[in-house]
């Protein structure tokens, strides 16, 4: 079986985001506008048939003469932990909100900004009001009508649940007005990052009416939105079944009426009923195991591209070596970085130069890389008062067969410029409180983008407050003027270039270096087409058959 | 001739053991028989072969014996060649075996009904008959509230009333010849005599046949018509039980009833020397090493089994040496003691 | 009466104990660091969010008052809600027993038909050749890691031949009872490895007795003295020994629930440790304790029944 490339080059990305039509406001709007009003016509007439019309047809479109199973079977190793979208970040909660909570705007495989539920919008000329036309005849899906309530309900949840990280997303927010055609939202400042925030999960249009339902929590619940599926059941730790939406905006999607996401904790258990024929398309799987699960009959494995990084977090608080950027850098002569992708990723991920992820917009392509110099490391390291090396305490993740692999690499290759390296594993929960008290010396740090701008990683980098420097204790206030700046500047080239000389600075500190970019690889059945992940992380399941 | 009422007949069983590659002579030429309503006596020392030879009558031998020459009839059948079918209906019904120790011969889990029920196996006895007979059984031996007994388990019953148990349950079966192996070694005297009680009167009112199994001269002299004691797997005499006290005809048979205790005042008397071991044991005459006669023949030769007086059997070189002797009691002069 | 006077004392003699190990365990989960609140909030929660949430959570109070407030609402049965999946513990654990204890069942029925006919087998033909394959089954049995047989028979007959489910328990009773059978049997392979070197060495030491020469003396049919006789009084220690294995399976197999994707108890307890997920691991121990001391009171009661000879005290 030929393995399946569906990998978009990082070279259509980066050209996408020099030709500065990325995430930013105004040139976008208006060239989607034409598209979308063109649009718009077309689907008026679709929205005036009748709403039970609609649904037959939903139905129909689901093709069963044709011999398509009527449910798609995914299988991940975890449940969701939480589908609140203001809480609910982890990744088995998060890809799932696009089928179920779409909001205004959504993220295409191409990682490009394009239209959800709003069909066109424009920005005032101060940037400050933004205006949203929704498709026509909005209904969620038991049928009940989408209304501005829904809408003021859901930023208003995003931006004032206490607890919720992603409330920065909703903060700029002054008002949300409106009727049931569009929506107005006033922010504050003008803002380049808004209108990729607006892609987010915790952005995503949620009945009120459900929530107040429930009893004004999602605990034990789930949210009711507008998308192509929703939530019918929720088995803890079995699966989570979803149902077409009878009243979704695109005619003829989804294009099957059911999904189970199954929770398969063990690997092999997963593999066997992918091959077995048992489910339709699995997620998580080893790479290790990449080339065997594609040789088998009938299944592929798929590789998607994605903003995902390993880091190596130097703790500097922890371990006074870390302090001194020479010792960094030695370090980073004695890693072999393409050894450990060799090892680790069996070809599925690259190099990264930078803090930020080559897939996402902005990052530097012109940073240079640290050469394999096991002398030149060696050194340096006696050049910053080290000519014995130093010890160095490596906390990993318990029962992450990946990251045991890492740190067996680097142990060994440090150990060549005289770093010795102690190797710890530690259940997660006591890792992360560690972590945070900045007790540990060095652990394997971990991102995925969730939205289509640099500003996400490069605020959590530089929040020193809240987690001093990634947990590394390096700071720089050059950066943070830089970056103050940059959450300013309208003009995508402008931006772009403050954006670059902040990576500079990353690099040539070591502030928070990269190990490399994976992608993301899922295995799924020949018989099944049209299943999209974009590269930050959404499923997009509209599309997808699954022949008998 | 073959007497009618003869209801066993064994001639020249032996029984060997197979043990560890080593050969186990545990019976040698054992010739007998019982009639019906007939009791008798096997005596001698432990490991003699008094039990071996009672096992082998109901063929409960272990798996590891085999019966090089000899014969055991029952009533005119062969029992060393019954068929599995033919000893089911052998077992039980013509031959019952009562045990040494109640509380290990009696399953501990099960209750006295179940284990006498058993006995009823194969008879068309409705529930209420079988209730009748095994409460009539319990009276029989003795037992008091023989209702509420029937449903307890062998150990709620105190040591005279176990051994009636067992007597009562093989009885269930109604068997014609009654093996009691050591059936009051393991009972205090009082109960011993209790026990004995029982088995004449069941003989009498049943006309059982009996082989009472025993190293007590005293228990043989209250029940048996007739004794052979045993030595080494050997019999080394034969005879009526008045005679064997009074007159024994064998220099082991002078050494158990000389250490039989008499009164208070008299030392015990223990035969000098060890029983031999089955697997070494020595030339000639099995009791030669401890025999207070013995002569070099007696070493070289095993004396055969001869008939010294009409009905008195003798198994010594020099059997005659032994006349004149006087057992335990007076038969010549009465009165005098 | 007497079993009911007997049942009534120990379920007091229980209280205490249980008492104890719950003041025990939810001070242990407390000791232990992680934090439950960052868990739930992820890496990139801020502290003051962390902090927030550990208020809502009543996890700012000191442990003596957070235990008091657990244990009045004990007294209420209720046992608080779960910090992960947010649903009330009770209703948590009642539905992984369920699954567990289905699975237990249907193991204890796989390794009595096994374990007491090779048992039997292997006690009556000692020292035959039946007799070593038997012992050898037993102790290959005993030592075969069972995620190895559970992987093993789960390729063989789910996924090559398809008779059973590769993965979780279905919706129907029926599917459950089919979920079942594979991690059954691999549970039962390791527990009839221990049953039947019991009930081997227990039918040899039967058949030396002295009943079952009375029993073959009385003439009864080899059949009678087999069920009767021997298997009856092999069967005390084993089903003794069986009763207790029961407590250890009832506490829930990771290994099994893992390979076979089962809702159940040791899944709920490990990955509830790992979220810190207090009232359900608290929750879970606490009815271990309990189904360990009811099943001890079973087997008691079942070892009386069984074996007349022994009285409840």
């Amino acid at each position: 079986m030929k393995r399946k490339l569906s990998l978009v080059l990082a070279a259509v990305m980066v050209a996408g985001s020099l030709a500065a039509c990325g995430g930013s406001s105004q040139p976008a709007a208006t060239t989607a506008a034409p598209a979308a009003t063109e649009a718009t016509a077309a689907e008026t007439e679709a929205a005036a048939a009748e709403t039970e019309a609609a649904a037959a047809e939903t139905e129909a479109a689901a093709p069963e003469a044709g011999g398509f199973k009527d449910t798609i079977k995914f299988a991940r190793p975890a449940d969701p932990a939480d589908l609140d979208p203001t809480i609910g970040d982890d990744t088995y909660s998060t890809r799932m909100y696009h089928s179920i909570i779409p909001g205004l705007v959504q993220v295409d495989a191409n990682g490009e900004i394009v239209p959800d539920l709003a069909e066109s919008w424009e920005v005032s000329e101060d940037g400050l009001t933004w205006t949203f036309h929704l498709r026509p005849g909005l209904k969620f899906a038991d049928g009940s009508d989408v209304t501005i309530e829904d809408w003021q309900f859901s930023f208003d949840r995003a931006k004032n649940t206490e607890e919720s990280y992603w409330k920065y997303t909703a903060e700029p927010i002054v008002s949300v007005e409106g009727d049931n055609e569009t929506v107005i939202i006033t922010i504050a400042e003008e803002n380049p990052a808004f209108l990729a925030y607006l892609t987010l999960f915790n952005m995503g249009l949620q009945s009120k009416a459900h929530f107040d339902e429930l009893g004004g929590t999602y605990d034990g619940g789930w949210p009711l939105g507008a998308g192509a599926y929703y939530v019918t059941e929720w088995a803890h730790d079995q699966y989570v079944a979803l149902d077409a939406n009878p009243y979704y905006y695109k005619e003829g999607y989804p294009k099957t009426p059911h999904v189970r996401f199954e929770t398969v904790g063990e690997d092999n258990s997963r593999t066997m009923m992918l091959q077995g024929g048992e489910i339709d398309i699995m997620s998580d799987l080893p790479f290790s195991s990449a080339a065997v699960t594609d040789a088998a009959d009938g299944v592929s494995v798929v590789e998607w591209p994605s903003t995902q990084q390993r880091y190596l977090v130097l703790n500097n608080e922890a371990n006074p070596a870390f302090a001194d950027v020479k010792v960094r850098q030695a370090l980073m002569m004695g890693t072999d970085f393409q050894q450990l992708i060799d090892m680790c990723l069996y070809g599925f991920g690259q190099k990264s130069n930078s803090f930020l992820s080559p897939k996402q917009l902005g990052y530097n392509t012109s940073l240079p890389e640290y050469t394999y110099d096991v002398e030149g490391a060696k050194a340096l390291l006696a050049e910053a008062g080290y000519p014995d090396g130093f010890d160095v305490t490596f906390t990993l993740r318990a029962g992450n067969a990946l990251f045991e692999q890492i740190g067996t690499i680097i142990q060994d290759q440090w150990s060549k410029i005289g770093v010795r390296v102690n190797i710890e594993s530690m259940d997660n929960a006591a890792l992360r409180e560690l972590q945070n008290e900045m007790k540990l010396e060095m652990v394997i740090g971990t991102w995925t983008d969730d939205m289509p701008d640099p500003s996400q990683l490069t605020q959590y980098l530089l929040d020193y407050e809240t987690n001093h420097g990634f947990y590394t204790n390096w700071k720089s206030d050059a950066c943070n003027e830089l970056f103050a700046e940059a959450s300013k500047e309208m003009d995508d080239a402008k931006r772009y270039e403050l954006y670059n000389q902040i990576q500079e600075i990353c690099h040539d500190e070591v502030a928070l270096p990269s190990l490399f970019n994976a992608n993301e690889i899922v295995a799924q059945r020949d018989a099944l087409t049209g299943f999209v992940q974009t590269p930050y992380g959404q499923y997009i399941l509209e599309d997808v058959t699954v022949a008998e | 001739m073959k007497d009618e009422r003869n209801l066993l007949e064994v001639e020249g069983l032996c029984i060997h053991f197979e043990t560890n590659g080593y050969d186990v002579q545990a019976v040698q030429d054992v010739t007998f028989s019982i009639k019906k309503g007939e009791a008798m006596g096997f005596v001698g020392e432990s490991g003699c072969g008094k039990s071996t030879t009672s096992r082998a009558i109901i063929r409960l031998l272990a798996k590891n014996a085999n019966i090089p020459a000899g014969k055991i009839i029952y009533k005119d059948q062969d029992v060393l060649k019954m068929s599995q079918d033919e000893l089911r209906k052998y077992r039980g019904k013509e031959v019952g075996m009562i045990f040494q120790e109640p509380m290990t011969a009696l399953n501990p889990v099960l209750t006295i009904r179940t284990q006498m029920y058993e006995q009823f196996r194969g008879k068309d006895m409705s529930k209420e008959e079988k209730e009748k007979r095994a409460i009539e059984l319990l009276r029989l031996v003795g037992i008091p509230s023989p209702e509420k007994r029937l449903d307890e388990y062998i150990h709620q019953f105190s040591g005279g009333m176990r051994q009636r148990a067992m007597i009562a349950i093989v009885l269930a079966g109604e068997p014609k010849l009654l093996i009691a192996d050591e059936p009051t070694t393991a009972l205090d005297v009082t109960i011993q005599d209790q026990i004995i009680k029982l088995i004449n009167n069941l003989r009498e009112e049943l006309d059982m046949g009996v082989l009472l199994i025993t190293h007590d001269l005293g228990v043989i002299s209250q029940v048996c018509d007739k004794v052979a004691v045993m030595y080494a797997g050997f019999f080394v005499e034969e005879t009526d039980t008045l005679t064997l006290m009074a007159h024994p005809m064998h220099p082991y048979t002078k050494g158990l009833i000389d250490a039989i205790p008499n009164g208070m005042t008299e030392e015990l008397k223990p035969i000098p020397g060890n029983t031999p071991s089955l697997i070494d044991l020595p030339n000639g005459c099995p009791f030669s090493p401890r025999c207070f006669m013995c002569e070099e023949i007696c070493t070289k030769e095993i004396p055969p089994m001869v008939e010294v007086d009409p009905g008195h059997f003798s198994r010594c070189h020099f059997a005659e040496r032994m006349r004149g002797y006087k057992g335990v009691i007076d038969l010549d002069e009465e009165g005098k003691e | 009466m007497d079993v009911l006077n007997y049942v009534i004392k120990r379920i007091l003699q229980m209280i205490p104990v249980f008492l104890i190990a719950t003041i025990i365990v939810f001070a242990l989960v407390r000791a232990i660091p992680g934090d439950p609140a960052r868990v739930m909030l992820g890496d990139r929660a801020s502290q003051e969010a962390v902090d927030l949430l550990r208020h809502k959570m009543g996890l700012d109070k000191s442990i003596p008052e957070q235990f008091w407030i657990f244990f009045k609402d004990m007294l209420h049965l209720d046992f608080g809600t779960s910090m992960k999946y947010k649903l009330p513990v009770g209703e948590l654990l009642i539905s992984r027993l369920a699954c567990t204890a289905l699975l237990a069942l249907v193991t204890v029925v796989f390794t009595v038909i096994i374990s007491f006919i090779l048992g039997y087998v292997a006690g009556m033909k000692k020292g035959s050749f039946i007799d070593l394959i038997i012992r050898f089954y037993a102790l290959f049995g005993l030592s075969a890691p069972s995620f190895w047989i559970g992987l093993v028979l789960l390729d063989f007959f789910a996924l090559k031949l398809k008779l059973f489910p590769v993965s979780g328990w279905g919706e129907t009773m029926g599917q459950h009872l089919k979920a079942m059978v594979l991690p059954a049997l691999t549970s039962a392979i390791y527990v009839s490895g221990i049953l039947i070197r019991n009930l081997r060495s227990n039918v040899i030491d039967i058949s030396k007795s002295d009943y079952v020469d009375f029993a073959i003396s009385k003439g009864i049919s080899p059949a009678r003295l087999s069920i009767f006789h021997v298997v009856r009084n092999a069967l005390i220690p084993a089903t003794t020994l069986l009763s207790l294995r029961v407590a250890v399976m009832l506490s829930g197999s990771v290994v099994l629930e893992t390979v076979f994707t089962l809702p159940g108890l040791g899944n709920l307890l490990v990955n509830s440790i790992y979220s810190r997920d207090y009232p359900v691991v608290q929750g879970v121990v606490m009815m271990f304790v309990v189904l360990v001391m009811l099943i001890n009171l079973i087997t008691d009661i079942l070892y009386s029944l069984l074996d007349p000879r022994v009285k409840l005290q």
